[in-house]
This record gives C-alpha cells, sequence and structure tokens, in this order.
C-alpha cells in the first residue's frame, strides 16, 4: 500500500508540474460547464404565463396524466395550460408569444410509460431565452410524479386485488420517486435552459473518462520512456504499478467531475439534485470508468495505439450513454444498448436525482457502476499476473 | 564453495519466429564481475531483461542468491540493481527526486534513503547538479544519474546493460571508474558492452554472445590469447622512421607497417608469442628514439571474426 501511494504521489508531482492536473481537474471543467451554460441560455427563475400541452398520444393515460397536472395546485398557481393540437401549432404559439413554453406528449406515451415506466416528454422554448422553461419543468415533475403515481397504482391494484382508488393513496403516501420522465428540449432556434439539467451531469460524465484517460495514458507514456520497466525491476507487483496509475485516474476524475458540477452549481445556479446522490454517482462512475481504462491499457503488449482508442472509447460511451444525445429520445433498443456503457447506468443516476430522486432511488445504478467496476478490476488483475512490461 | 550470485539456466524469448535468446547458460560467483560481449542484436538486453524480471522468458531459470525470479520474484529483485541500456528516468523529476522516487520503490526511507541518494550521488559525481531537472541535465550526465538510480539500494548483485553508449570519453572513464570501484568494495556485476577493452578492464570473466547463445567464455586474456595467436603493438618514434621500419621488419615473426596519417607511427603486429613488445624495443635500440608504445587489443570484430568465421553483422 506505501508502495502504490509512493508510486501515485510521483504520478501526480509529475501532473502538477506539466499542469495536466490543474488543466484536467479544474481549469477545463470550468471552462467547459461555462461554455455550456452560456450555449443553453442562463436559467431566469420565472414563473406564471401560459404553458401549451400537445397530447400526442390521446391515450386514456396521457389524458389522465394531463387532467391531474392542471388540477394539481402547484401547477394552477403558477401556470394557465392551454391546449394545443399539433406540434406545429405550438411552435406557432410560441412564435406569436401566446405561450411560454409547450409540453409535448409523444405518440407513444402511454403504451411506453406502461411497458417501463419512463418517457421522455419534449420542451418547446422560444428562441430568446428560456422563460417558459422553467415553469414547463416544474410541471413535467409534476407529471413525472403523475406518471409514476398511476402506474405504481396499476400495478398495485392488480398485485393486491385494492380497488384503483384506494391502491393510489397507498402509492401516494409512499412518497416514493423512480426515474418517471426526463425532458428532452426541442428548442426553437436558441437555447433553454432546461437541458442543462440532463446535459450538465453528462459532460461531467464524459469529463470523467477524459481525465482517467489522462492517468492512463501515463502508463503507455512509461511504457515508452523505460521508466515502466525499471519499476517491474523493483521488488513491486505489477498490480501495485497499476493500481497507483487508477489511483490518480479515479483522483483527477472525481476531481473534474466534482468541479464540472461545483461550477454548474455556483456559478451558473443549476440543480443537479440531492448533492449526496450525485457525489456517490460520481465516485462508482469514477471508479467503474478506471477499472475499464485500466483493463484497456494493461495488456502486457499494449502500446501507443491505446491512446486512440481511449479517446474513442470515452466518445463512444459518452454517445451510446446518453452524454451527448438524450438517452431517452433514442429508440429503445439504443436505451438497452445504454445499459452496456457506464456512462447509461449514471446517466440514469442523474435523471432520478434531477427529478428530485434520493439516495434511495438510486440503488440500480450504483450497483450497477459497482459492478462493472469490481469486474474490470478482476480483469486488470488477472492481465496483470502475466507481467507487465 | 564460493555461492552463485546469478545463475541463467536454459533461457530462450523469441519475439514471434525470431530467436532472440537461445538456451543462454552462465552464472556469475558473488563478488565476480561478468561480461555479456556480442554484437548490436545479439541478445544481450534481452538477456539482461530477463535476469532482471522485468522480461518472462518463455524458459528457463534465474536464480538470484538463490531465489528463483520466476517464483519469489520480490525475493530476487530486491537484490538486483538495474541499470537499462537506454536512460530510464523521469525528466520532469530532479536527479535527487529521481534517486529517491527509485530507493522509495526499494524500501528504503527517512535517513538511510537520504544518505543513500547522497552517496550515489557523489559515486556518480554529480552532487551539484542533484536538484536540477532531470530534462536539463545532457546526455552523459543522464547516463551518470541513469547508473546511480540502479545504486541507491545497495544491490548485491548490479546488472548494467551498454552503460558507457553515446557517452564522451571522460564521463566513460568517470563511469568505468565508479563500476571498477563497486566491484572492488564485492558487489558482483553483470556487464554487457561490445567493446573489448571495457569488459577487459571491468570484468573477471567473459561471455561472448551472438544470436542469443554464448559461444565462447573466460577470463578476458584467456579469451584473447585463444582468439587472436600473437599480438599488436603501436609504436612511435622520433628519429630515421625507415630505418627503424626496417630495424623491426628484421625480427623473425614480425611485421610492421606505417600509419597512414601519421608517419612517425609504426604499427607492428607478431603471430606467435605473447608479447614481442621488448624484442621490438632491442632492435629500436640505437635506431631511432621511442616516444610511446602501447599495445593494441584485438577488437571485438576481430574476436567475432576469428570465433565465426563472419564478421559482425550491424
Ligand atoms: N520487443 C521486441 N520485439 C521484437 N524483436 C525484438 C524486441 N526486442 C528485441 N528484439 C530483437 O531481438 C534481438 C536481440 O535484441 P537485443 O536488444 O537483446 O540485442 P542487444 O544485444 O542488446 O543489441 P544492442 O547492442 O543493439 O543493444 C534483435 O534482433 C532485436 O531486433
Ligand atoms: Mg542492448
Amino acid at each position: 500500500m506505501r508502495i502504490i501511494l509512493v508510486m501515485s504521489g510521483r504520478e501526480l508531482v509529475a501532473r502538477l508540474r506539466d499542469w495536466t492536473a490543474l488543466l484536467v481537474v479544474l481549469v477545463a471543467p470550468v471552462v467547459l460547464a461555462s461554455l455550456f451554460s452560456f450555449a443553453l441560455g442562463r436559467a431566469d427563475p420565472v414563473a406564471g404565463g401560459v404553458l401549451g400541452v400537445v397530447d400526442l398520444d390521446g391515450s386514456e393515460l396521457s389524458a389522465f396524466v394531463i387532467d391531474e397536472v392542471a388540477g394539481s395546485p402547484e401547477v394552477a398557481a403558477s401556470v394557465d395550460l392551454r391546449r394545443l393540437p399539433t406540434e406545429e401549432a405550438a411552435e406557432q404559439a410560441l412564435r406569436d408569444g401566446d405561450v411560454e413554453a409547450a409540453v409535448i406528449f409523444p405518440r407513444d406515451f402511454g403504451a411506453t410509460v406502461q411497458r417501463s415506466g419512463g418517457q421522455s416528454l419534449t420542451i418547446l422554448t422560444p428562441a430568446e431565452g428560456a422563460r417558459g422553461g422553467i415553469a414547463a419543468r416544474g410541471v413535467v415533475e409534476r407529471v413525472s410524479a403523475e406518471v409514476y403515481a398511476v402506474t405504481l397504482a396499476a400495478r398495485v391494484a392488480v398485485a393486491t386485488g385494492l380497488p384503483a382508488d384506494e391502491a393510489r393513496s397507498e402509492a401516494e403516501r409512499d412518497h416514493a420517486r423512480q426515474p418517471g420522465l426526463t425532458l428532452d428540449e426541442h428548442v426553437m432556434p436558441g437555447g433553454s435552459a432546461v437541458a442543462a439539467a440532463y446535459y450538465g451531469p453528462g459532460m461531467a460524465l464524459l469529463f470523467g473518462f477524459f481525465a482517467v484517460a489522462v492517468a492512463a495514458r501515463s502508463l503507455l507514456a512509461e511504457r515508452r520512456l523505460g521508466t515502466l520497466a525499471r519499476t517491474r525491476a523493483a521488488p513491486v507487483a505489477a498490480l501495485a504499478v497499476v493500481a497507483a496509475k487508477g489511483l490518480v485516474g479515479f483522483l483527477f476524475a472525481l476531481l473534474g467531475m466534482l468541479a464540472t458540477w461545483g461550477s454548474s452549481v455556483l456559478l451558473f445556479g443549476a440543480d443537479w439534485g440531492d448533492p449526496l446522490g450525485v457525489v456517490l454517482l460520481f465516485t462508482v462512475f469514477a471508479l467503474a470508468a478506471t477499472g475499464l481504462t485500466m483493463a484497456l491499457v494493461s495488456g502486457p503488449r499494449t502500446g501507443g495505439e491505446a491512446e486512440g482508442s481511449l479517446l474513442v472509447l470515452a466518445f463512444t460511451f459518452a454517445v451510446l450513454g446518453g452524454n451527448l444525445i438524450n438517452l431517452y429520445r433514442m429508440p429503445e433498443y439504443m436505451q438497452w444498448v445504454s445499459l452496456l456503457t457506464p456512462n447509461g447506468w449514471a446517466t440514469r443516476g442523474f435523471s432520478i436525482l434531477t427529478t428530485g430522486g434520493g439516495l434511495s432511488d438510486l440503488g440500480g445504478p450504483l450497483l450497477a457502476l459497482a459492478v462493472i467496476a469490481v469486474g474490470f478490476a478482476a480483469v486488470v488483475a488477472v492481465r496483470f499476473r502475466k507481467g507487465l512490461t | 564453495m564460493l555461492t552463485a550470485a546469478l545463475e541463467c539456466e536454459g533461457l530462450v524469448k523469441r519475439y514471434g519466429s525470431l530467436l532472440a535468446v537461445d538456451g543462454l547458460k552462465f552464472s556469475v560467483t558473488e563478488g565476480e564481475a561478468y561480461g555479456l560481449l556480442g554484437p548490436n542484436g545479439s541478445g544481450k538486453s534481452t538477456t539482461i531483461e530477463m535476469v532482471v524480471g522485468v522480461l518472462i522468458p518463455d524458459s528457463g531459470t534465474v536464480r538470484v542468491h538463490g531465489h528463483e525470479m520466476a517464483r519469489h520474484p520480490l525475493r530476487a529483485k530486491r537484490l538486483v540493481g538495474y541499470v537499462p541500456q537506454e536512460v530510464a528516468l523521469y525528466p520532469d523529476l530532479t536527479g535527487r527526486e529521481n534517486l529517491r522516487y527509485f530507493g522509495r520503490l526499494f524500501g528504503l526511507r527517512g535517513q538511510r534513503l537520504r544518505r543513500r541518494v547522497a552517496e550515489v550521488l557523489d559515486v556518480v559525481g554529480l552532487a551539484d547538479r542533484a536538484d536540477e531537472r532531470l530534462g536539463t541535465y545532457s546526455g552523459g550526465m543522464q547516463r551518470r544519474v541513469n547508473i546511480a538510480a540502479g545504486l541507491v539500494h545497495e544491490p548485491k548483485v548490479l546488472v548494467l546493460d551498454e552503460p558507457t553508449v553515446g557517452v564522451d570519453p571522460q564521463s566513460r572513464n568517470a563511469i568505468l571508474e565508479s563500476v571498477e570501484r563497486l566491484v572492488a568494495g564485492g558487489t558482483t556485476v553483470l556487464y554487457t558492452s561490445h567493446y573489448m577493452e571495457e569488459v577487459e578492464r571491468v570484468c573477471d570473466r567473459v561471455g561472448i554472445i551472438d544470436r542469443g547463445r554464448i559461444i565462447a567464455e573466460g577470463r578476458p586474456e584467456e579469451l584473447m590469447a585463444t582468439l587472436s595467436p600473437g599480438g599488436r603493438a603501436e609504436v612511435e618514434v622520433d628519429g630515421d622512421v625507415q630505418a627503424a621500419g626496417v630495424a623491426v621488419a628484421a625480427l623473425p615473426g614480425v611485421a610492421v607497417t606505417v600509419a597512414d596519417h601519421r608517419p612517425r607511427l609504426l604499427l607492428v603486429t607478431w603471430t606467435e608469442g605473447a608479447d614481442r613488445l621488448p624484442d621490438v624495443l632491442q632492435a629500436l635500440n640505437g635506431v631511432a628514439a621511442v616516444v610511446r608504445t602501447a599495445a593494441v587489443r584485438p577488437s571485438l570484430e576481430e574476436v567475432f571474426l576469428h570465433l565465426t568465421g563472419t564478421s559482425l553483422r550491424d
């Protein structure tokens, strides 16, 4: 253990001296978060106004949910809902300034909710800012709770034979939430504040992978430098060498993600949900990303070509995991594919948090990420039996 | 009987279809300096890397003071200091920091670490530049730190892979001197080179390696005696060079030529007898004044040619 710290310590000193540490854990995250926040527009907490609602689904469920939301006191107090027939009508209303924003229930809303409990709502916001975005988001959160309650009620009713009404109040008393809905903003040319709630964590995740890659690269660099061979001639287990690199990668990833989060919260007032949940997700995600990356670079013959594949891997995972393209907008099979990436799991975790979920709802993503981390750590351990040259 | 500090048996390493090391076997007794002498690509570095446990042999065993490298790598490695052929240090750390780091990897700490780092800096004569970043050192200085890094933990067995490649004669001499001092102090040394005179100066015993096999082994003078009967010398004279040449050439079994660009330097060769230099000086007595004489060692090229009948491949 002491040896691992000695090796990590040297690595940290080197990264501090060549400034990569500062770049990775502070400058880049803050700059990225800033660019992102500016690109998406700053969230002005505006309440009130008229919100358009388009029900493309027309199912019993969507009609029920919209009625419930419209009738809920929180929504009624802050916005008026106006039903619009089509997406085009909503866009026109936005252009005319008749509505501040519009929430669109997609065609397969009811079916998808019943199948998987998750769905994506589209929000239209006008180009000049995000005035309606906050209100729209509030509605969606309300809808999310509603959808959950409705589906849960249906399930409880089936399971217990209770009348639907009673089942429903049972479910509501339970107050729990799940990753019901996420926002999928459809920006009329311009920007939207709501997107930050989805893409902020996405950025952090992509960034976490990059940070690990920076540390992992140094293993490849040491192979070229010959210091890896020299280290291997010392009485140090191969696994300790990789663990030392992994530790630095993990630290970089964690600090980089924390900096992304911190700057988006402190500078731009974003809300990612329960802070403890955010930190936990970061931690387990950083572990998973570290395990995966180290497994990739730890092959006995891994050379310079791996350096490129690290970046490709980081990007591929970000795309598949829904960090660059909204997960809930992708075809269903892609949503399944995303579960093969740590990013996909972490994204689900953050969706839970941004829709108001807490620690107790994070079990699935945390467990999945932990399994990925442990699995790849095992791969690394096995590969390193063969030596590290 | 002396214990073997280092024992290699049946070492084999393949790179694809290339057999880089082919059943190599040698052993070095405690306190002995053993030289591996061979041309480029003969498998010296590959052998060394297997000896220090950086490379895993396809077959064969390495034992350091009885500890088998494959079975107890940590125990074996603790006893070995490795100086790789290429400088293998961190350019963004200072010389001292590099040495402290590698000392720590061998478990040194505190007072002992500080003392050892200072000692090895003295050994390689870099104490005054120790706190500058390694990247700012000259190539020769980096090589010296490279050696020091293999010494910090006071290894019982020091393994040096061509430590003098690419350094000026002065640094080279300094390096050879420090190795000689270590040998005198009882350190077991394994040394590779493709310079006969280096190996001869530093090593008690030499193995000549070609295509991954040891093709001859013995004490340097034994090897040279069996390899090239006779000898060579350079004699610089003052006076009538022509007459001096004639006088020397008159000796039986001795041939002489004048050096191309140094008209007063005679190159003398003889085909029999270990040392005919006294005869040569005798013959010159009263003919020309002798300014300087030097015995000329057979080059590795010649030794190699003699042993294999082929010239050194590059
Ligand atoms: N990693 C490698 N992959 C493939 N071939 C290799 C590798 N390392 C060495 N070789 C080959 O193995 C043979 C022995 O190389 P080695 O480096 O051991 O020679 P050497 O005696 O140290 O030469 P030099 O005096 O140039 O340092 C050479 O033909 C070399 O090309
Ligand atoms: Mg070599």
